[in-house]
């Protein structure tokens, strides 16, 4: 045997997981929920696809429980692209969580748009893949980091087309962060015990004055514009989910909404692809309480 | 000294402050920025191609034209470097003579850290999705190994690297980037 150290190879560090989300960053992720779509999704220059069996949308309109996808469907979708495909659970949901890992998808999502198993989430640090996690606030940001997140995306109002609750969840992360750049020792302390995360991932935060990990927007984004918006927010990327396959025009919007997430700075360029492009998603405009998806979790 | 990273998707941010911690320790007075268009390319000393999803930037660095740009600025001599991603769209774009196989090793979950070999020592390989040289042709030359497997290649200006180092915190790939463009002034 050679005299000189053997080489360990690492597999799922926190640094390859964060980093995957790195790679993410300015892209458009998509949700599709068969290979046709898929491969729509990666022409129009997608970075990843969420591989569902329905879009938030049609959940919502199924009504019923909305679990994780047929895992043939998942199968056939990562062998048609060559881009990362990832995969949703339902919060809590270790046994789906523990499929996908054995099936292979580049990342879970444990979302929101599926029916919640529990109120506690899944210790993300004992899987190999990275997760992503919805959040509305820093202190729902934080909490899921310290699970192991390696990505947070804002929750929004998932299948509405309405990027309103998006732009209030973006816009509440980045103003608390801003206030915890305020704050002594002991506030930083208080702020800790209140979002039920350690200390130093709040100083972390606060010396970084961003979140530690990539932060994606979702939830209700439908038009190249709204990309732009989210992107103006400080984004690192967006996430669409219903709106480009309810669109009347998926390819158009599925390429128009990728180069306004990359030229979101230049107005002439997002205008460059804002005509023409049919009919947008409906939406909804108006939920009840009780019909959100956003205070599914905490 | 003026280095534009590839700023259309990817760890851009990333590769930005990998470069700044070394300007600050080499005490280099100079500039870099977040290239969003061709324009932005015009007169700088080093190009970075960042890592990313190659699909997605090949495609936003076509629409954008900067890709004939930098074609043509490398073959002015540009020091042009490309991590990852950017390592595959060097290949595409036929600045340098090699092979990429890409998502060589599989998929995220075999994603993996090593340790890589070097003409500047040993050094941390962060590995994502990532590709691998298969081939080495013409004027190309080996630059860095894992294991048996080609890793790295340079061509005169051009290196292309199939490992992360803006993540590793090691500065030797980006310290060599900029002492060639140093020299290549002399």
């Amino acid at each position: 045997m050679d005299k000189s150290k053997e080489i360990v190879e690492e597999k799922g560090t926190e640094r390859l997981k964060r980093g995957f989300a790195k790679m993410c960053k300015g892209g458009v992720i998509m949700d599709v929920v068969n290979v046709e779509q898929a491969k729509i999704a990666e022409k129009a220059g997608a970075v990843a696809v969420m591989a569902l069996h329905k879009v938030p949308f049609d959940i919502r309109k199924a009504g019923g429980v909305a679990r994780m996808a047929d895992t043939q469907k998942i199968k056939e979708i990562m062998e048609a692209v060559t881009i990362p495909v990832m995969a949703k659970s339902r919060i809590g949901h270790i046994g789906e969580a523990k499929v996908l890992e054995a099936l292979g998808v580049d990342m879970i999502d444990e979302s929101e748009v599926l029916t919640p198993v529990d109120t506690e989430h899944i210790d993300k640090k004992k899987f190999t893949i990275p997760f992503v996690c919805g959040a509305r606030n820093l202190g729902e940001a934080l909490r899921r980091i310290n699970e192991g997140a390696a990505m947070i995306r804002t929750k929004g109002e998932p299948g509405t087309g309405d990027v309103a609750e998006a732009v209030r969840h973006m816009k509440l992360i980045n103003k608390e962060i801003k206030e915890l750049q305020k704050m002594e020792q002991k506030q930083l302390e208080d702020k800790a015990r209140e979002y039920r995360v350690p200390f130093e991932l709040v100083l972390e935060t606060k010396k970084l004055g961003r979140l530690p990990v990539v932060n994606f927007a979702a939830g209700g984004i439908a038009t190249p514009a709204d990309a732009a918006l989210m992107m103006e927010l400080g984004s690192d990327g967006i996430f669409v989910g219903s709106g480009i396959f309810k669109s009347n025009n998926p390819e158009a919007f599925a390429k128009a909404i990728v180069e306004a997430t990359f030229n979101f700075k230049d107005p002439n360029k997002v205008l460059a692809v804002s005509g023409n492009l049919g009919e947008p998603m409906k939406g909804i405009d108006r939920l009840e309480e009780n019909e959100k998806m956003q205070t599914r979790s905490e | 000294m003026k280095i534009a990273v590839i700023g259309v998707q990817g760890d851009v941010m990333e590769h930005i402050e990998a470069l700044k911690r070394v300007f600050n320790r080499l005490k280099i007075d100079g500039e870099i920025i977040w290239a969003r268009n061709k324009n932005e390319l015009q007169k700088v000393d080093g190009i970075i191609i960042p890592g990313g999803e190659s699909t997605t930037i090949g495609k936003l660095m076509s629409i954008s034209g900067m890709d004939k740009v930098v074609i043509e600025l490398a073959k002015q001599g540009t020091q042009i470097l490309g991590t990852c991603a950017g390592a595959i769209l060097l290949s595409n774009i036929k600045l340098i003579n090699i092979k990429v196989d890409r998502n060589a090793y599989g998929r995220q979950k075999d994603s993996f850290e090593a340790q890589v070999t070097t003409p500047l020592g040993k050094m941390d390989g962060v590995f994502i999705r990532a590709p691998l040289i298969k081939e080495i042709q013409k004027e190309a030359r080996v630059f860095a190994k894992h294991k048996k497997e080609i890793v790295g290649a340079e061509q005169d200006n051009i290196l292309a690297l199939t490992f992360h180092p803006e993540l590793s915190g090691d500065a030797k790939i980006f310290q060599y980037f900029l002492r060639k463009i140093i020299d290549s002034k002399k």
